[in-house]
Order: C-alpha cells, then structure tokens, then sequence
C-alpha cells in the first residue's frame, strides 16, 4: 500500500516536472518567435510604407483629410505683425 | 468598425495617424473654453488664433505642459473632439498608441491612457516619443547598430540611443521650445520693460532666434506693452540678444544630449561618429540648432526630412503593425 502512495507521489511529481519543463521550453520559443517578429515589423521593407509617407510630405502633397499645415511662421494678420524683420 | 489611430499628444501640436490612411490631422494641442459655462468654443487651429485675445470670458489654453496633461478634464474633451473629427463615434471604438514623453510618471502615464479611454477608445497603449521618431525617421533600429535621436518637443527634450528595437540609454529634459519662448519673453521684459505675449515671444524665435551665429542675421522690430506707462511701444531687437536670452535652454538641452552620449555602451558610440545623430521635433528647427549640438559634441547632426511628423509616422507604423510590435509599448517591456 505504501509503496502504491510512494508511485504515485513519485509519477505526480514527474508529470508536474515535465509540464515545468515543456511550458519553459515553448516559453523561451515564443520569446524567439515574438523578438523575431518584432524586428521584421521594423525592417526597412516593413517600413516602406511611412519610407513612401515621408516621402509624400517632403513633395508637399497632402495627406488624406484635415491636415493642417504646420503652425505659421509670420503673424496671421500681416498688416498688423508684432514682430517685424528689419535689415541691421 | 473604426480604424486604429496613433496620436502624438504634443505641448504643441496634436497629430492623428489612421490606420490605412496617413496623417489625417495636425492641429495644436490648444482649446478655447467659455469660462462661464464650461462649453468647448474652439479647439486647434482656431483656438490657437485665439491665445492671449480672448474677453474675459473665454479662456484659450495648452492643458499639456512639458508633455503631461495638466487639466485632465480639459485634455480629455480635447481629445474627444479630435477623435470625433476623424471619426470616432460611441458605436467605433478605435485601438488608439499614444506617444508621450518616455520621462513621464506612472501617474501622468495613466491620466492619458485615461484620458483616451473614457474620450472613446477601445484600448489606449503608451509609446515613447523618440522611439516613434526613431521609426518614423526612418533609421535601421532592426539592426545591432547605434541610432541616435534628438526629439525636442514644445515640452521636452529627449535623446536615446536604439539598438535592435529597443531603448539602450536614454536622457530627457522638461526642457523644450516653449521654455524658449519664455525666456525671450522674460528677456524682453527685463532688458526692455515691456510685456509681450506667448505667441511674439515665438514669432521673435522664429523670425531671429538662432543657437549659433548664422550668416544672414536680421534685427527684428518688436511691439509690446511698457511696463511704466502702459501704453504700447516698439524696440528693437538683435540675434546676439535672443542668443543671449535663450542660452541657459540651449545649455540645458545640449547637456542631456552629452549625458545620454555618455551612458551609451562603448560598442554603439563608435557607431554615432559614423552614422550621426538624428534631429527631430519643431524645437531642432532653431537656426543653428544641429551646428550648435555638433560643435559641442564633436559627433554629426543630421535633420529628419519630417521633422514635425516624425513621431506620429513611427507610432502609425506601430498601430499598423499592432501585433508584432505590441511589445514596444510602455509598461509591456519592463
């Protein structure tokens, strides 16, 4: 009878050690997979579409809707400037 | 089914990238409120016009200061009316990354995801600003080399070091073009007696603030308020005089650019000399900005082609690639 409960104490535990082990082993696979992934999404082929965005914005051409341009360089009102540039 | 959206909530400027679509709104980050009721009079653009000549009832505000949302309530009707511009409604709950400063508190790091959250979003994921911009300036951060950025915002100021998709050494400052535009304004008022408001105090920075003595240098006619009397009066001011004024910034940015040199591993520094380091944000538009920072640290400054929409291009490309690249966001990895 004992030595039953010494089997089954002994096969519990190495079932428990070999679902430790197989959950640590996919574990560390994911890691790969997920980093491996991770990396593709920032290669330069990932990427062409912002590469080909950037370029669009560099050529003056307005993305889809309610783009505004940046905020302006001189007053909004040019008759009335604060600031006006003189020559020294 | 709403399309996901990167925002890049700035001091300055708000920018909205949609899934698929690009860019499809640049505002700044301002709202104009009836001081009374509490109604939303204008937002953006319009509530930009409207700071510092508002009656008394109307209060035209920046509820972002140093990148961290100051009002959260304000911030969070401001970035409700964005999204419902792009097309947000009760019934399309968009995945939405933000891109904050990577300085920000645990705390201010939960009012913004907040913020996002209860303005309409189904789920609300941090970023870093100079990780975005690193992307969406298109350097090799997929690579074991060294990428070095400076995104110097209306707020801060951050510099990193990127290696294989991730942060290696990083330095920030709550620094950034506004303190700028203080300084001129605090200057102005000192040297000069007179009281000029916060968007002078930027067109004096845009029209003859520089960080090193350029070649073709301009004087620049100023009207403000006299401090004495109270009426209205013109000065003149110089380059070398906004060179002065601004100085402790520029200090202040260009040593947490040498500091964050400083903690990179040996290994990628080398890299730096060759490859240079990378200019982003609406403050790296000063005039002799990049000379100033080269000069400094002896390693080369080269300026984004999209300086202003660098960030939001990044985070675009993190919302396009939503899964694979979830692990970049802030609180994922640490």
């Amino acid at each position: 009878m004992t030595l039953v409960v010494i089997l089954i104490v002994v096969a519990v535990v190495i079932a428990v050690a070999v679902v430790v082990i197989a959950s640590r082993r996919s574990g560390s696979g994911d890691g790969v997979a997920s980093f491996r992934r991770q990396i593709d999404a920032l290669s330069p082929e990932a990427r062409r579409p912002v590469v080909d965005q950037v370029q669009r914005l560099e050529e003056g051409i307005e993305p889809a809707s309610e783009t505004a341009p940046p905020e302006p360089e001189a007053p909004t009102d040019p008759d009335d400037p604060e600031v006006r540039p003189r020559d020294p | 089914m709403a399309r996901d959206l990167a925002i890049d909530l700035g001091t300055a400027n708000t920018l909205v990238y949609m899934k698929g679509r690009g860019i499809v709104l640049n505002e700044p980050s301002v709202i104009a409120l009836n001081r009374q009721t509490g109604e939303v009079l204008a937002t953006g653009r319009e509530a930009w016009q409207m700071i510092g000549r508002t009656p008394g009832y109307i209060v035209a505000v920046r509820p972002l200061r140093g990148g961290a949302i100051t009002d959260f309530e304000i911030t969070e009707r401001m970035i409700r009316l964005l999204l419902q511009r792009v097309g947000v409604s009760r019934f399309s709950r968009p995945k939405v990354v933000i891109c904050v400063p990577s300085a920000i508190t645990e705390v201010e790091r939960r009012a913004v995801t907040d913020a996002a959250r209860r303005a309409g979003a189904a789920d609300a994921n941090l970023i870093e600003q100079p990780m975005a911009a690193a992307i969406g300036a298109d350097l090799p951060i997929d690579e074991p080399v060294g990428n070095m950025v400076i995104d110097i915002g209306g707020g801060t100021s951050e510099t990193a070091v990127i290696s294989l998709g991730g942060i290696v050494a990083l330095e920030a400052v709550r620094v950034g073009s506004f303190d700028i535009d203080n300084a001129i304004q605090n200057y102005v008022r000192r040297e000069h007696g007179i009281a000029i408001g916060e968007r002078t105090a930027e067109e004096i920075k845009v029209a003859i603030g520089s960080a090193d003595p350029t070649p073709d240098e301009n004087q620049a006619e100023v009207r403000g308020r006299d401090l004495m009397t109270g009426l209205p009066k013109t000065v003149l001011l110089t380059p070398e005089e906004i060179r002065f004024a601004i100085e402790d910034v520029l200090s202040s940015i260009t040593a947490s650019v040498i500091r964050c040199l400083a903690k990179a591993p040996p290994e990628l520094s080398q890299d730096f000399l060759v490859r240079g380091m990378y200019l982003v944000g609406g403050g790296g538009l000063l005039r002799g900005l990049a000379q100033r920072i080269e000069r400094e640290t002896k390693v080369p400054v080269r300026m984004s082609n999209v300086p202003l929409e660098a960030v939001v291009l990044g985070a675009g490309h993190v919302i396009e690639h939503y899964e694979a690249l979830k692990g970049m966001f802030m609180g994922v990895r640490r």
